[in-house]
């Protein structure tokens, strides 16, 4: 079996972070900036496994499952949070959240 | 190109594709169901290199549960279903945007780049393991693989095993595999030692050593008891750890209750092949470590208090999505319908 060079996996994940931060940035409803943090985060979880593949360490698998577990906070959190922005304010632009703005 | 590279290919072109339409889209039900594709391709990369405990926990976890509790946001935000205006930033901040995460990709890339080189194609070697026996006179005694108590199976857990596989004793004499059954007998022994147990540098990441044309693939850790025979559990003493004719240093109380290797050949700093050799031991059997087995030893020895962290976070995370959750407000509590308003 030809295995796949490190690099081509990394450069993927590189390559779905950098989408990720464009979507967190670009993006104005917070449902969308929460997907696209979990993009970036699936881009982490795919450097590790294919580190941990290239370097032959089971410890790249052990991270992923610490990202998945801590991503799946996030997004209980998130979402929770998002729910009582739009409670409060009927909407989730994040444009109109300048409570503290200066 | 074989198979695993067409398929590695062919989910990478996916997971771009569907990561770009997820945040382009200006409709939030289809984003969620792009951000669906990546997810599902990202645990065919898992699967693909060699985590397929992880690629299902992915499943489960991202496209079972995390995916739907999108879906749920975006119903309970009452985002618009179709076509909406309001998704995006004005063009100037998208074109920040992109610009940052262009810049972060190229970063990440070059990095990557720097780091790892292009990339070759691994090369194959013909490897060669040294071991030997420690005397009770404290001489290195080559083993004798021909004998029965000392007998040594190689088994490669890959399917690219070598041509053939050559035991070189510390004396220059090099002993060959015997062949045939090595994959057979894989199912019913394997060896294991924890990498922790291993000296400092042993375990997956030796060098190559290249001496007169000749690749050293490997190390052997090999024990023997009181009597110089071969002896596995219990106390016994490691006779010699060595990267092709270097000889590593191993702790007095090494205690090896069996031996396991893993080969790694680097060739500059470069992984080129990785294979497992095990030495199979007479009256100890042990089942093969599938993959869970292994993510499962490290997850719970090696990183086991990182794993209670993070399962405090996980409850942080269910009390704090309760109290985020919770209405204090009398206003909002729900109602009972009385009942004449039911008759009616």
């Amino acid at each position: 079996m030809d295995s796949i060079p490190t690099v081509w996996p990394l450069t993927l994940s590189a390559v779905l972070f950098g989408i990720g931060v464009y979507g967190v940035l670009a993006r104005r409803n917070a449902v969308m900036i929460l997907a696209s943090v979990e993009l970036m985060l699936n881009a982490c979880n795919v450097s590790f496994i294919s580190f941990g593949a290239g370097w032959a360490e089971i410890s790249g698998q052990i991270f992923a499952i610490f990202v998945i577990a801590v991503a799946a906070a996030e997004v209980a959190v998130g979402l929770g949070i998002i729910l009582l922005v739009y409670r409060n304010r009927v909407s989730v632009d994040v444009d109109e959240l300048d409570l503290m703005k200066g | 190109m074989t198979a695993i590279i067409v398929a590695f290919v062919l989910i990478s072109i996916v997971m771009i594709v569907s990561a770009v339409l997820l945040v382009t889209t200006d409709n939030v039900v289809h984003a969620v169901l792009y951000l669906m594709l990546v997810l599902a391709g990202t645990a065919g990369i898992f699967i693909i290199f060699g985590a397929e405990f992880l690629g299902w926990a992915q499943v489960l976890v991202y496209l079972g549960a995390i995916v739907v509790l999108m879906l749920f946001g975006v119903m309970l935000t009452k985002a618009e279903y179709g076509h909406s205006d309001e998704l995006d930033h004005e063009p100037p901040i998208r074109w920040a945007s992109l610009f940052v995460g262009l810049a972060i990709a190229a970063l990440f890339v070059g990095v990557f780049f720097e780091a790892l080189g292009g990339g070759d194609d691994p090369e194959r070697g013909t490897g060669t393991l040294v071991f030997a026996i420690e005397t009770p006179d404290g001489d290195l005694v080559p083993q004798d693989v021909t004998t029965d108590v000392g007998s040594i199976d190689l088994r490669i857990l890959e399917d690219d095993v070598p041509e053939e596989i050559e035991v070189l004793a510390l004396d220059g004499r090099a002993y060959e595999s015997t062949g045939g059954d090595l994959s057979e007998r894989l199912a019913e022994f394997d060896v294991d030692v924890p990498p922790e147990a291993l000296p400092e540098g042993a375990g997956v990441r030796y060098p190559v050593v290249e001496e007169g044309g000749e690749r050293f693939l490997g190390v052997v850790v090999w024990g023997a008891d009181e009597t110089g025979a071969p002896a596995f559990g219990g106390e016994f003493q490691v006779a010699a750890l060595r990267v092709g004719e270097q000889p590593v240093p191993i702790p007095e109380d090494a205690d090896f209750h069996t031996v396991s290797v893993t080969v790694c050949d680097y060739l500059a700093g470069q992984k080129t092949a990785l294979r497992d050799i095990g030495i199979p031991i007479a009256g100890l059997p042990m089942l093969c470590p599938t993959k869970v087995d292994e993510v499962a030893s490290d997850l719970f020895n090696r990183w086991v208090l990182p794993f209670e962290a993070v399962s405090l976070v996980l409850l942080a995370a269910l009390i704090g999505g309760v109290v985020l959750g919770r209405r204090d407000d009398p206003e909002h509590v729900r109602r009972r319908v009385p009942q004449e308003e039911v008759v009616a």
